[in-house]
């Protein structure tokens, strides 16, 4: 392309697909990975030659999960999750999207790429205002950052196994620590450009939406990454001109169809998903699975933090204190989470991530969010006085048939009823 | 005899397992539509009866499950936690949460996976949770003698109707069975009514 001026063809109203949903969503994991990992980390190193963390810091990390020894479980935990979905995904998406993307895309420099980067270390240095070469969907720094981490990732990952499970002799355990460090601590520095690339730098900022969307506008394209949008430009032209078959709808088996489908699944397709789940919570963990238990604990946390006099000399309060127990190491605050993550998963497959106010029509969104504070309220103090809300007590002892449970399920329905005919103008 | 279930964790192993625990319950109460205050809200009028169809649902199978399992004598009920029994509290707890539940829209769970999936709604009803949890720990002195009536332990239905656990969990499949067949006459009523007054407000 010698033209520099943007052609008419080129749109900035326009967007061309950039990720697979799958990919971003690995992208995320991965990101909420490290970010745990090098915090508890941090936190983790004794060795007087890496600690580089505050004693604050060490305190507060050790203190949100009790005991070191906790935090090195999970640790552990999170790296071992990490090492899972990697695999998984490695496994059975390497034909699907790894393949092409990674060995085509992501990793292989061109001539262009060194010359890019070249003149891209001239320009930051001010010894250049050559324009930078045309670059394919990646640019070559982040080709570079790509190495480096695959370079890295399977060092991290064996050393932190050894490590966990004490494999091989001390000198091997020795060496996996160091080996750890330094490979985390190459990755840590191509991340803080990548960080700030993203959601910092201003002429970057499509690219860090593409990995919410997965689309980028086709102008960020041209202007960025020239030899991507031309690939783009002619597989388009190709579909135009008839060359290429059209794709015949992609075809799909009923279980991706039934994840990504758009209207809400039966309910008695999800009252199975959810007695199942349940049931798998009984025979793993021995009790059912709850909600506002797992809140409590988050606040008792808080309260404990900020004030633990306070917190300890309360009557009631100080039932949630353990001074030596973890606070927030609770089953009930990893469920919470794990609840959070599976809505959002759930409702990105089928197209339901947006931000909006579930509302009745005469209701404006103020008035409805002050509702929707007070509701929580009312049900924040109810669910504390029954011992646990609509999951914790009515589904979990329900099926446990625990007499409280259906004490407490009647009086749900008949607030419910009762309520809905009072405050129908909200509704209705 | 000595059953496989409940498993006895390590710590690693159990923090893995319940953060999924929780991302499949979520997964499936986004599915089932509970991360909209409308869908929820349309059992209390209804116009929508999902909320009781999962609800119940979703206890018979769990509650069929537990029982087949432990008869097979693969699960020991005696270490299955069974939420004990406050009669009072429980009573007033549910008023206390049904009545947020109508005006607020959510319960505990479903605001959570409300708030996941961007429903701003959603996010107030959780941070009202925090205050109500927040307010009622600091009044609970004050109200603690009703706070701690009509304990009766663990105490389950077949021990209120000194009846056997089979017998109950086959009345209890009766009446959910009953209530999904109401459901589903009221559900194609109203479609009738509609079809034939067109839709109501």
């Amino acid at each position: 392309m010698t033209n520099p001026v943007a052609s008419p063809q080129v749109s900035s109203q326009r967007m061309i697909k950039k990720h697979h949903v799958a990919i971003m969503l690995l992208h995320w994991f991965n990101a909420l990975v490290w970010l745990l990992e090098l915090n508890t980390g941090a936190a983790l190193i004794q060795s007087e030659h890496f600690r580089f963390a505050p004693q604050w810091f060490i305190v507060l990390m050790t203190g949100i999960f009790g005991t070191r020894a906790n935090l090195l479980r999970f640790h552990i935990a999170v790296g071992l999750a990490w090492i899972t979905v990697f695999l998984v995904y490695g496994i059975f998406g390497w034909r699907t999207y790894l393949h092409q993307e990674v060995l085509e895309g992501e990793v292989a420099l061109d001539r262009d790429d060194w010359n890019w980067l070249h003149i891209r270390v001239l320009r930051i240095l001010g010894r250049s205002d050559e324009p930078l070469p045309p670059q394919g969907i990646y640019n070559a720094g982040q080709k570079l950052f790509a190495l480096a981490v695959y370079a890295m990732v399977p060092l991290i990952a064996a050393s932190g196994l050894v490590m966990a499970f004490h494999w091989g002799s001390p000198a091997v355990a020795g060496w996996a620590v160091v080996i750890h460090f330094i490979s985390v601590a190459v990755v840590v520095s191509g991340l803080k450009i990548h960080v700030y690339m993203g959601p910092v730098f201003p002429e970057e900022k499509p690219a860090f939406f593409s990995m919410i969307t997965g689309v980028v506008p086709e102008e960020f394209a041209y202007r960025h990454h020239r030899k991507w949008w031309e690939e783009v430009k002619m597989l388009e032209k190709m579909h135009e001109a008839g060359e290429l078959e059209r794709q015949e709808p992609a075809r799909s088996s009923g279980f991706v169809k039934a994840l990504r489908m758009k209207q809400y699944w039966p309910p008695y397709g999800a009252a199975l998903g959810l007695g199942l789940t349940l049931l798998a919570a009984f025979l793993l963990v021995g009790q059912g699975i709850g909600a506002s238990g797992g809140f409590t604990c988050c606040l008792a946390f808080v309260i404990s933090l900020a004030a633990p006099d306070y917190a300890s000399s309360h009557p009631y309060r100080s039932r949630y204190v353990q001074p030596d127990a973890p606070v927030l190491m609770d089953l009930l605050v990893f469920e919470l989470i794990g609840v959070a993550l599976g809505g959002l998963v759930s409702g990105w497959l089928a197209g339901r991530l947006r931000w909006s106010t579930d509302k009745g029509p005469h209701l404006s969104e103020r008035t409805r969010w002050a509702l929707a504070f007070a509701g929580g309220a009312l049900s924040g103090a109810g669910a504390r006085l029954a011992r646990g809300c609509t999951s914790g007590l009515a589904l979990s002892g329900g099926a446990a048939l625990s007499a409280g449970a259906f004490v407490f399920m009647l009086s749900v329905f008949a607030a419910g009823f009762a309520g809905a005919y009072l405050v129908r103008r909200l509704w209705l | 005899m000595s059953s496989i279930f409940p498993l006895n964790l390590s710590v690693t192993v159990f923090i893995q397992v319940s953060i999924l625990l929780g991302f499949v319950f979520g997964f499936f109460l986004e599915r089932a539509g509970f991360s909209s205050a409308i869908r929820l809200k349309g059992q209390f009028y209804f116009r929508d009866w999902s909320v009781l169809k999962v609800l119940f649902g979703a206890i018979v199978v769990a509650m069929l499950g537990l029982g087949w399992l432990s008869v097979a004598g693969v699960l020991d009920m005696r270490s299955v936690y069974i939420p004990e029994m406050f009669l009072w509290p429980q009573l007033a707890g549910g008023l206390l949460l049904g009545a947020g539940f109508i005006l607020g829209g959510y319960c505990p769970g479903t605001s959570v996976v409300a708030a996941a999936t961007g429903k701003l709604d959603g996010l107030f009803f959780l941070l009202g949770i925090f205050a109500g949890i927040f307010v009622f720990g600091a009044i609970e002195p004050a109200i603690h003698n009703f706070n701690e009536s009509g304990a009766r332990g663990a105490l389950t239905l077949p021990q209120v109707f000194g009846t056997t656990t089979g017998v109950v969990a086959f009345a209890v499949t009766a009446v959910a069975v009953g209530a999904f067949v109401v459901a589903g006459r009221s559900e194609g009523a109203r479609r009738l009514f509609e079809k034939t007054y067109g839709r109501t407000k």
